[in-house]
């Protein structure tokens, strides 16, 4: 981003009633857990035992499993959106699924009642991946800006607080199809 | 906000962040007008002033910006 578009940024957040509060600057602590543990693949395809694929697929259609990887997303909201994000949910969240492109899955979004992560944010949204596709199908909608699904999508996430230090990412895989590296 | 040498990541609220984003390349005099301009309203004159002073207090506490003799600050590259 250039200084021109941060400084309108800013503008937009002092025009929203932002408050301008005394002045401060944290450090940062970052933890950073990064993916070395599990090796990263699709259980349905070669390198998985026809067992493992048998597995995901019967699993997938029962609806044991939600995906062949999914990615949480954390966040924290704009101050004082919660009641409108809420109402926004209720008449968006099933178009959202509806128009999500093929091998993507919008599986909702969440509240986080209790959690151990001070700094994960306050809501989650869970995105399901049939495939590996599905990223790149995702990627591709997004870049379409008269798409429906990419409408809702920019909806959704202009609520959340660009600002907020609390946000994290999650990508997970099923446990039963997976490879420990160490 | 990442600053380089030495290399370390802050989080800055909209006051501060404002004043990073105005201090490079401006006297003193210019940067307190820049500010003034950008938060008056909804602040009132003499409290924008006391932000701006307070986060250049802090921004140079944290090496995030060095002064330059007699002409003003310069923000480090982030």
């Amino acid at each position: 981003m250039e200084q021109k578009d941060r400084i309108a940024r800013l503008r937009g957040l002092i025009k929203d009633g932002r408050a301008l509060e005394r002045p401060e600057v944290e450090p940062l602590e970052p933890v950073i857990r990064s993916g070395d543990t599990f090796l990263f693949r699709d259980p349905r395809k070669r390198g998985a035992t026809a067992e493992e694929q048998d597995f995901v697929e019967g699993s997938l259609k029962d609806g044991l499993l939600v995906g062949t990887f999914i990615v949480e997303w954390g966040y924290d909201i704009k101050k004082g959106q919660h009641e409108k994000f809420r109402r926004w949910l209720l008449d968006h969240e099933r178009l959202l699924a509806l128009s999500a492109p093929e091998d993507v899955g919008y599986k909702g979004t969440y509240v986080v009642t209790s959690s151990t992560e001070k700094q994960a944010g306050d809501y989650r949204t869970i995105w399901a991946f049939a495939s590996l596709r599905g990223p790149q199908n995702l990627a591709a909608e997004v870049a379409n800006e008269h798409s429906p699904f990419t409408r809702l999508w920019n909806e959704l996430n202009q609520f959340r607080d660009g600002d907020s230090s609390n946000r994290s990412q999650q990508n997970l895989s099923p446990a039963a199809t997976s490879i420990r590296l160490v | 906000m990442f600053r380089p040498e030495p290399p370390r990541l802050f989080t800055l609220n909209t006051s501060a962040w404002l004043a990073l984003e105005l201090c490079s390349g401006r006297s003193p005099g210019e940067l307190e007008r820049a500010y003034l301009d950008e938060t008056v309203p909804p602040l009132d004159a003499e409290v924008a002033r006391r932000r701006l002073h307070d986060a250049l207090d802090l921004l140079l506490a944290n090496g995030m910006i060095e002064r330059l003799a007699g002409t003003g600050w310069h923000a480090g590259e982030a």
